[in-house]
């Protein structure tokens, strides 16, 4: 008799648990439910705010370079002179060995090398909004390129 | 404080205001006594400040890819106005880097352009020439590591070596559009040139000597049109980076198309083109 009270409880407390979950009502379970339109459009706008900024950064925009506190390059270079439209930077690889640094790399460890070695600038911070900027506009620029696994 | 060091205070500064205002009067004064200070196309291009200005880096790793900035701060009128910046390495084995033609719709005479330079210490060189009065030079020192020289670059493999993406055709950007959006008319424009191209010299360093092993594939002529009209042309020279990365300026004076047409030295033709909407 006992067993089979504790069996109703344990069934009871589940159905309740599957009924919020499935309502949706718990907080905890808020991302699973779809975005609106308007987030939709606030994510991409916000997304686009950071292209822009990787954009100016790319393409040697000094001003930007000033606002946001970082060197990328001490030479004149900039990210474009060498990867025009983002080219060559195959950003859905990584992370990956990369040879070139005999180091297992990230997109962003790249991102350090090409500033420090080709455009001979100031490293930046992994989190900063320079490295977001800049990290951004590139996958933004290669949307929809062809992955070739071994190729790269 | 004693009063008579306050007076003493006192008349010291305005002893100080005095001068501080005379020596304002007597510039402004000197400044309208200079020729054309007041009309920018009516001075001579004898003035020192005329010099064409030149920024490349005075050690760099990468001689392949050599940033050059050159400009001029000069008018740029009907019938004065700066028609030609060439840009030059003499010690390197393809001296020219090549010439950029300008018009008065420029606005101004600016290039920002990448080469391919040997290693060692060499000067950069920038030749100018005025409409009226011939022609102004500028160098700058540069240094370039052992082993970090750009110039030989033999093609690999013959003419059919070239794989799909080597080449994307020319896109215009203009850092004004993309900073606030909009232009306005009479404003001068930075147009930059984007584009994805090889740039091989042909050239082989054998010893000390510069060989030609192959044949040079290069970017030869870049056409700029506005509207209908032929604003300006650059003549390259093997010695340009691969995917140069150009900027000039551009006068906005009306509502109109800016084309860009890029010819390679095998005769392929690559053009691009972006309408120019006032704000």
């Amino acid at each position: 008799m006992k067993r089979l009270r504790k069996m109703r409880t344990i069934l009871g407390a589940s159905l309740c648990l599957l009924l919020v979950v499935a309502s949706g009502q718990n907080p905890a379970f808020a991302h699973k439910a779809k975005h609106t339109p308007e987030q939709l459009k606030a994510f991409e706008q916000a997304f686009l705010e950071q292209v822009k900024v990787g954009d100016l950064l790319f393409h040697g925009d000094g001003d930007t370079q000033k606002r946001l506190d970082v060197t990328l390059s001490n030479t004149g270079m900039a990210c474009a002179m060498c990867h025009p439209f983002a080219s060559d930077t195959h950003p859905y690889t990584f992370p990956k060995f990369q040879e070139q640094v005999s180091k297992f790399a990230t997109l962003r460890d790249m991102i350090n090398w090409c500033i420090e070695k080709a455009a001979e600038g100031e490293k930046i911070e992994d989190d900063s909004e320079a490295m977001k900027a800049l990290e951004t506009y590139i996958y933004w620029s290669t949307r929809g390129s062809k992955l070739e696994p071994g190729t790269h | 404080m004693s009063r008579r060091h306050f007076l003493r205070l006192a008349s010291s500064l305005a002893a100080l205001g005095y001068t501080i205002q005379e020596v304002g009067r007597l510039a402004d004064a000197f400044a309208s006594e200079l020729p054309g200070s007041n009309d920018p196309s009516a001075s001579t291009c004898r003035d020192q400040s005329y010099l064409p200005s030149l920024r490349v880096p005075p050690v760099t790793r990468n001689g392949a890819h050599v940033p050059i900035v050159a400009e001029m701060r000069h008018p740029m009128e009907p019938d004065h106005y700066i028609k030609s910046l060439q840009i030059l390495n003499e010690s390197d084995p393809i001296p020219s880097k090549g010439i950029f033609y300008f018009s008065p719709a420029n606005g101004r005479a600016y290039l920002s352009v990448q080469a391919r330079m040997h290693s060692g210490a060499s000067a950069v060189r920038v030749i100018a020439e005025c409409t009226r009065h011939g022609r102004w030079t500028t160098s700058q020192p540069i240094t370039i590591p052992e082993g970090g020289g750009g110039c030989a670059t033999a093609a690999e493999g013959g003419d059919n070596v070239l794989m799909d993406d080597a080449i994307r055709p020319p896109v215009i950007r203009i850092p004004e559009l993309v900073e606030r959006g909009k232009i306005r008319q009479g404003e001068i424009i930075h147009v930059q040139v984007k584009l994805k191209h090889p740039s091989r010299t042909g050239l082989a360093l054998q010893g000390s000597a510069f060989v030609q092993t192959a044949d040079p594939f290069y970017l030869k002529e870049m056409k700029v049109l506005y509207g209908d009209r032929l604003v300006s042309r650059y003549e390259m020279t093997p010695a340009i980076s691969d995917s140069p990365f150009m900027t000039f300026t551009l006068r906005v004076m009306e509502e109109s198309t800016v084309r860009i047409v890029v010819t390679n030295s095998r005769g392929q033709q690559f053009e691009t083109s972006h309408k120019i909407v006032l704000a």
